[in-house]
């Protein structure tokens, strides 16, 4: 179902589906983007990021980006703009004690503008998940009740920061340097290979190519994106393949060889073998379970 | 064998009876005598044949009850209470078995709303 909500806040809920779209724009607020169904591509400068069901990304006020969509299948995008007064509110009553905040309500209302989260992609998953939900389903049976719109944009929110808590603050923590502002760089790099594998998980990905793409050296990729992500690039390119065949068994009718290619394993076999390592049970049964 | 009956008191029947109706929104049927000396109301949940029992605590026994009321969306659901008059105690609080608040009703009967989320399934 297709709409642009604006409420009277500012805030911005868009809901559309294409299998054909190409738009350059510039996002006026900070916005969370969903693909709840196939995939979505951006270009963020010279960053190609694909959005898919199982992850999202957010971009910043002011960011410049290219938006595509080219699918046989339609591909359901989702998106969330939150006014800048309405997230620096927000940010302000959940970095504060309750005390400080009755103490001064409007003290330090300018927290916030300005703030620039990491544009990268996260896992779509948990709480996030169902109240995105909750909010997708009933806007399309026709909720107008702006409270209660807010009230999810609100919890949309508390579930982002916590998902950018696991994602960003403490897999800086687990890197293993002394400066705060090494740790920074060093995550956003490999943020940028993490991307990279959300971006092109079926293709062969090179760890040459991956490592240049962050900008670190081979050596300097393998031991830092270890400490952070308690994974190595190998490990984390697999179970985000098997995530993605998981996704696909359940939701397409594709043949086990087909997902097998389209996620980018070459051999049926080892497909099979890691899926049942991980999840307990084989593509097959696990498919007849979730029909 | 299997639980039909729970009961919960109330100082008033008058005033809750209006909190179930007007606030909760479940509907109230006729009283019935589960004993020899006291009136119930039955508060029937959903269509399943399991119901609250209203029952006076006439002699101030101070007996209370904790009610977990299940919820598709618990957002919703707390937004919907709050509009219709009821103060929650605790707001949507996320837990490891899904999202939960609380309210009281005037007697100090404990109601939680839940919305159990399966993590594991995604």
């Amino acid at each position: 179902m297709d709409y642009i909500k604006t409420l009277r806040n500012n805030n911005k809920i868009l809901s559309e589906t294409r299998a054909h779209r190409f738009q350059t724009q510039s996002t006026s607020d900070f916005s969370i983007r969903f693909a709840l169904t196939g995939n979505e591509s951006y270009r963020l400068g010279r960053r190609e990021l694909s959005v898919y069901p199982d992850s999202f990304l957010i971009l910043n006020k002011g960011t410049q980006y290219i938006s595509k969509i080219d699918s046989n299948t339609p591909v359901e995008s989702f998106a969330l703009t939150f006014d800048q007064h309405f997230l620096a509110d927000f940010n302000r009553s959940y970095t504060l004690s309750d005390v400080s905040l009755l103490d001064e309500p409007q003290h330090g209302a300018g927290l916030g503008f300005g703030m620039d989260f990491n544009e990268t992609i996260y896992p779509f998953a948990g709480d996030m998940l169902f109240n995105v939900n909750h909010l997708k389903n009933n806007l399309d049976n026709g909720l107008q009740d702006e409270l209660l719109i807010n009230e999810y944009l609100n919890h949309c929110l508390i579930n982002y920061y916590r998902i950018y808590k696991n994602e960003v603050d403490n897999k800086v923590d687990k890197l293993n340097f002394s400066s705060q502002s090494t740790k920074i760089e060093i995550l956003k790099r490999l943020n940028l290979a993490k991307d990279y594998m959300y971006s092109n998980y079926n293709k062969n990905i090179a760890l040459d190519d991956l490592a240049k793409h962050a900008c670190l050296s081979v050596n300097h990729l393998l031991r830092t994106f270890k400490q952070a992500f308690s994974l190595s690039p190998h490990q984390f390119l697999i179970q985000l393949r098997l995530q993605r065949a998981k996704m696909l068994l359940k939701t397409t009718h594709y043949s086990i060889n087909e997902v097998v290619c389209m996620v980018g394993f070459e051999c049926p076999s080892s497909f099979i073998r890691l899926f049942k390592g991980k999840y307990k049970t084989t593509p097959m049964k696990y498919r007849q379970a979730a029909a | 064998m299997k639980i039909k009956y729970i009961p919960v008191f109330v100082k008033d029947m008058e005033n809750g009876i209006r909190f179930f109706n007007d606030k909760l929104g479940l509907k109230v049927a006729d009283q019935i005598m589960l004993d020899n000396q006291t009136p119930y109301l039955p508060i029937q949940m959903n269509s399943a044949d399991l119901y609250l029992g209203l029952v006076v605590d006439k002699d101030n026994m101070g007996f209370k009850t904790r009610i977990i009321l299940n919820t598709t969306d618990c957002l919703k659901d707390y937004h919907q209470l709050k509009a219709a008059g009821i103060c929650f105690n605790k707001q949507p609080e996320y837990l490891a078995i899904g999202l939960s608040a609380e309210f009281n009703d005037d007697y100090g009967n404990q109601y939680i709303l839940l919305e159990e989320r399966n993590y594991n399934q995604q």
